[in-house]
Formats: structure tokens, C-alpha cells, sequence
């Protein structure tokens, strides 16, 4: 069976600046994929590639066995639900307007969508009180969760996520990561995952894909990844312990 | 009071709707097209910025000897009013499409939206109170411009003004500068109101 995304040799430049340099990477089917490193490794426009918010020089992004640029854009972003870091509401619609974009825009019935978007909110944690809200009404953690289910609306075979809880504390954190996770086992949703977060990376990942300079470093499960032997890996993995170990000596 | 001071002031206030109509129609649609194009967004407000330099009375005076366009009567003077209606209008406009929180916008494109449903249910709902604000201060300034048009035959309260200057009046000028006073501080306060329901709740 077809990978649900492939990325074949991707090159990339951005304002002058070679920020991918051939880099080839598939997400299966009911996998997470984490794009894992450090600021302007290239993992934000690895992401920003697969629904074409970025382009490429040159290399081939397969999204269900066929090239992205041989079909109609609009239509693959409909089917690969995005969240981004401060969730990306649009501020005039109420949770249950911004839940329901999707869905809309493919047409349908609005007494489905009502159902979806109860059906959503509960499976996020939210209550139904929180339909007729604004954005600017929620905290971050709310919008956080809103956003999810927005991106998972009309339920869609892959998720696009961009450090997506990097702005919470860190009990909300945890709480939507193993929401996260529990998706996963749910419902085998697939997901490219960014984020610069070692643990989050170990928590969430059925794979780690370390970018170092616009190229893979380390492709390797959770658990391999702590054995991993590249100097990036190392340095990822020091962090881990280190801290507490070098405050208490 | 002067017994044609009602059908002056409705004069008036036609020939301000008209140019803010007319204003609006060019200068909103113009900034929705040219948001995303800097450099030709440079260019239209270096345009319209000099359209507003030109004195009001000069520009009057500029389009009546000109064919078709110009002449002596309301229809120059509207035409040199939209000219400078045009510039808060555009600006305001491009200053509220072009300030949607990028983050917005990138989530409209990653969603699936096409460029047309993302100005009209995104960009435009969010850029509203700005546009708003543009044709708020456009309509205040041109019911004060707007008193000029009677310098070319374009009637309005300003036939007043330019009458009891005539005959040094003062009555006759406040005749007509009071009333034009008032439509701008009622306008004002009306096209706040609005502004204000548009905002994002």
C-alpha cells in the first residue's frame, strides 16, 4: 500500500538561503512523524511543502501515491487538516463557525456539520457551552483544542501540525499531548508532526526524523532514537537530563 | 433662517453621497486587488496622495474648461471631490486588509480556501472597521469640501457662504457654514456608530 505522504529528494530555497537539501521521507499509514530540530533546520518548510504554502526547487511530494503538483491544490489542502502554533482561529467566527469551515466549504448538509461539531468538541474536552464563543474568548489551551478539531473537521487522512502546544504551560502541554496520542490509537489518524521538544518528540512519535542543515540527521523510532550515535541526536538527548543533573552538582 | 436652506443641505448631502459612493466603489475594490502587490500598492497611494495635495479650489478651477468632464455645475465638483475621497478611502482600506494577522491568513490557504472566498469571508469581515474609518473620515472631509462646489455653480450649503461673502453677511455665511457643521458631527457620529457594530466581536 501507498504511503499516506512521500517526500522524495526535496530541495528548497527561501530568500537566497538553501534551506532543504534533498531530503526523502514518508509517513505510512496511522503513523506519527516527527519532524524533530533546531531553529532553521528546515523542518517548519519541510511541513509548509506537503500542502504546497511552500514550493520546491526541485524533488517530487506524493500525497496518497500521487504527486501534490500534478492535482488541484485546493482540494489536497481539504483533505490534510493544518494547526499551527497559536492555532490560527479566525478571530470574526464563533468555535463553532471555525470548526465547521471545512466541512462548508465541501458542501455539507449544515444539520451534519452541527452534529461533526458536537461530535468534535466532545472528543476534544470542550463542552457544548463553548459553540457560540469567540476565539478571544478561550485560553490558549481551548483554542489549542479547537483547532485540532478544526483540522480534523471533515476528517482528513493526514494532519499538518506546527508546534502545536509549544505556546501552553506545560500541564496543558501534557494534557493535549496525550490527547494526542489517544487520537492515534483511536482512530490510526497519520500525522507530520514539527517541533524542537526532545520530549515531545519521545511522547508522540511512532518516528523521529531529526533535520540537521536542511538534511535528515537520524531517522529512527523513539526508542532507537535513544540510542541514536549522530553528534545532533547526542546534543538533543543531553538536553533531556542534563539540566536538573548540572543544577544539583 | 433662509427658506431654501432644506433643499440646500439635501444638495449637499446628495453631492457627498455620491462622491463617497463613487469613492468607495473605486477605492475598496482597488485596495482588495492591490493588498497583495506592494509595489503597486506604493504606487496608487503616491497617486492619490497627490491628488490630495492639489487646493480644492485650484482642482475646480483645473477640471472646468476641460471637454466632457468638466464644465460649470455639481458634476465637476463631485468629480474633484471622489479625488479626494479616494485617498483615505484607499488608504484605510489596504491598511485593514494588509494588517490580517498572517497567521490567519496562512490557516485560510492550509484550510483548502481560494484567494476569493478568502477576501470575502476573511480578509474583507476583518479589514471591515478599517474601511469603515476611511469612509467615515472621507465623508467628513468632503461635506466640508463640499462647500466649495458652489465657487464652480455646484450649489449646496456653500451658496450660502459664497453669497453673504458677496455681500459681507456674516448672517448669510452662517447660514450655510452651520448647517454644513452639523451634517459633519451628525455624519461623524452615525458612521462611528457603525464602525463600531463592525468590529470583529
Amino acid at each position: 500500500m501507498a504511503s499516506i505522504l512521500e517526500f522524495r529528494d526535496i530541495h528548497c530555497t527561501l530568500g537566497g538561503r538553501k534551506v532543504l537539501r534533498g531530503v526523502s521521507l514518508a509517513v505510512e499509514q496511522g503513523e506519527t512523524v516527527v519532524l524533530l530540530g533546531r531553529s532553521g533546520s528546515g523542518k517548519t518548510t519541510l511541513l509548509k511543502t506537503a500542502n504546497g504554502l511552500i514550493h520546491t526547487d526541485s524533488g517530487e511530494i506524493l500525497f496518497e501515491g500521487k504527486p501534490i503538483h500534478s492535482q488541484d491544490l485546493i482540494h489536497i489542502r481539504r483533505r490534510m487538516g493544518y494547526v499551527i502554533q497559536d492555532a490560527g482561529l479566525f478571530p470574526h467566527w464563533t468555535v463553532e463557525a471555525n470548526i465547521g469551515l471545512v466541512p462548508r466549504l465541501d458542501g455539507w448538509e449544515p444539520q451534519r456539520i452541527a452534529e461533526r461539531t458536537g461530535a468534535l468538541l466532545k472528543s476534544a474536552g470542550l463542552g457544548e457551552e463553548i459553540r457560540l464563543r469567540y476565539p478571544r474568548q478561550l485560553s490558549g489551551g481551548q483554542k489549542q483544542r479547537v483547532g485540532i478539531a478544526r483540522a480534523l473537521a471533515a476528517d482528513p487522512p493526514l494532519l499538518l501540525l506546527d508546534e502545536p502546544f509549544a505556546a501552553l504551560d506545560p500541564i496543558t502541554r501534557f494534557d493535549l499531548q496525550r490527547q494526542f496520542l489517544e487520537l492515534r490509537r483511536a482512530t490510526h489518524q497519520s500525522a507530520l508532526f514539527v517541533t524542537h521538544d526532545i520530549r515531545e518528540a519521545l511522547l508522540l512519535g511512532t518516528r523521529i526524523a531529526l533535520l540537521k542543515d536542511g538534511a535528515i540527521d537520524t531517522l529512527a523510532t523513539p526508542r532507537e532514537f535513544l540510542q541514536a550515535k549522530s553528534d545532533e541526536a547526542r546534543a538533543f538527548l543531553a538536553g533531556l537530563e542534563e539540566a536538573w543533573r548540572e543544577n544539583a552538582s | 433662517m433662509p427658506p431654501e436652506l432644506l433643499p440646500r443641505a439635501l444638495e449637499h448631502l446628495e453631492m457627498v453621497a455620491i462622491t463617497i459612493l463613487v469613492a468607495s466603489a473605486v477605492g475598496i475594490p482597488a485596495a482588495a486587488l492591490l493588498a497583495h502587490r506592494p509595489s503597486g500598492a506604493r504606487w496608487a497611494l503616491w497617486f492619490a496622495n497627490i491628488g490630495q495635495t492639489v487646493p480644492s479650489l485650484a482642482l475646480f478651477g483645473f477640471l472646468i474648461p476641460i471637454h466632457y468632464i468638466g464644465g460649470i455645475g455639481q458634476h465637476t465638483a463631485i468629480e474633484a471631490m471622489c479625488l479626494y475621497a479616494l485617498l483615505p478611502i484607499l488608504r484605510n482600506a489596504l491598511t485593514g486588509l494588509t494588517g490580517v494577522d498572517p497567521a490567519v491568513r496562512e490557516s485560510a490557504i492550509a484550510m483548502g480556501m481560494t484567494s476569493s472566498q478568502i477576501l470575502r469571508q476573511v480578509e474583507l469581515p476583518l479589514a471591515a472597521p478599517s474601511i469603515m474609518a476611511g469612509v467615515r473620515i472621507a465623508t467628513v472631509s468632503t461635506i466640508g469640501t463640499a462647500t466649495i462646489a458652489a465657487a464652480i455653480g455646484g450649489g449646496g450649503l456653500g451658496t450660502f457662504i459664497f453669497r453673504g461673502i458677496a455681500m459681507v453677511d456674516s448672517h448669510t455665511i452662517l447660514a450655510g457654514a452651520v448647517p454644513a457643521a452639523i451634517l459633519a458631527i451628525a455624519a461623524d457620529e452615525v458612521l462611528e456608530w457603525i464602525e463600531r457594530r463592525l468590529a470583529p466581536a
